[in-house]
């Protein structure tokens, strides 16, 4: 659960859950997160949901990796059921937020609090083979990697 | 492009490494907001662990100046399955960094993104905002993530 606030004039943002850790500001951690929720004030910034600006909201995203869905709840009312973008071996790790305008954004977002819970917390077991198609995935879907020195 | 090796997880298993929890952050680099060092190492990578007599995780890890650290933390910590912030600590458990400026290999500089506010509502209290309020910030538009464990 998160509360948000988009300030009036934002440009949009984008909450997204991933299962690992990418530099915040890498367009990569968005599209290779897990589950991806566009939110703006007007169409088509919200994709999903619009967000009446200068108020908060209470924002609830609800992930079922078995069932590839994630529901999410704005202020206690169901609005959406995300797709499962990828596949993830060990669940979600982190939540991303990231501001989605493409001019200077001199009002962006608020976030007053942020809280997460979970159900079942042991990674599954994964034989070789599962190890080895989720490590093939991650190279061939992850472009533009620079060698580590 | 790789990241700086920012941080370091740590999970626990209770069945011989068949099945994993926790994978939760144990180490942030606190220099991550700023530009790393154009040569020399840096990041947490490289640990060391152990646990003491009270069954408490030890763990030496980072490189570079000033990152080299030693870190303790109960192991059950990893066990647990509940974390929120209010922004009452600051941006600690937040990554906030952004580059800016041309990539040279695994180089390139840094800076804060995300940052506190004062909440419009409840003078109090504090928030983060995410915005691109400057022009040193422009090259990557803002973005800031919070570790919150492992989840199924």
């Amino acid at each position: 659960m998160l509360r948000i606030m988009l300030q009036k004039g934002c440009g949009g943002a984008e909450v997204a859950l991933a299962d690992r850790l990418f530099d915040p500001c890498d367009d990569e951690g968005q599209r290779l997160a897990v589950f991806r929720l566009p939110l703006g004030a007007s169409r088509p910034q919200a994709t999903v949901a619009k967000l009446q600006t200068g108020r908060w909201h209470d924002l609830c995203l609800a992930w079922d990796l078995d069932n590839q869905r994630c529901d999410v709840r704005l202020n206690n009312k169901p609005v959406k059921s995300l797709p499962q973008s990828h596949p993830t071996g060990n669940g979600l790790h982190y939540l991303r937020l990231r501001s989605t305008s493409q001019q200077v954004d001199p009002n962006g977002f608020l976030i007053e609090r942020v809280a997460a819970h979970i159900e079942d917390p042991i990674a599954p077991p994964r034989s070789v083979a599962e190890n080895r198609r989720l490590q093939q995935y991650y190279i061939k879907h992850h472009g533009g990697l620079t060698p580590q020195p | 492009m790789y990241g700086g090796r920012d941080v370091l997880h740590a999970a626990i298993s209770a069945d011989a490494c068949r099945t994993w929890r926790g994978l939760r952050e144990i180490y942030c680099d606190a220099q991550r907001d700023a530009s790393p060092p154009k040569s020399d190492d840096r990041g947490t990578a490289y640990p060391y662990g152990t646990f003491d007599k009270q069954g408490r995780a030890l763990v030496l890890s980072g490189q570079g100046v000033g990152r080299r650290n030693f870190i303790r933390f109960d192991a059950d910590w990893l066990n647990q399955t509940s974390q929120s912030d209010d922004f009452s600590h600051g941006l600690e458990a937040w990554h906030v960094y952004k580059a800016f400026g041309p990539a040279q290999r695994w180089w390139r500089d840094r800076t804060a993104g995300a940052a506190l506010a004062e909440h419009p509502t409840s003078p109090d209290s504090r928030c983060s905002t995410y915005a691109v309020p400057t022009k040193k910030n422009r090259t990557g538009r803002s973005g800031t993530s919070l570790s919150a464990g492992r989840a199924r």
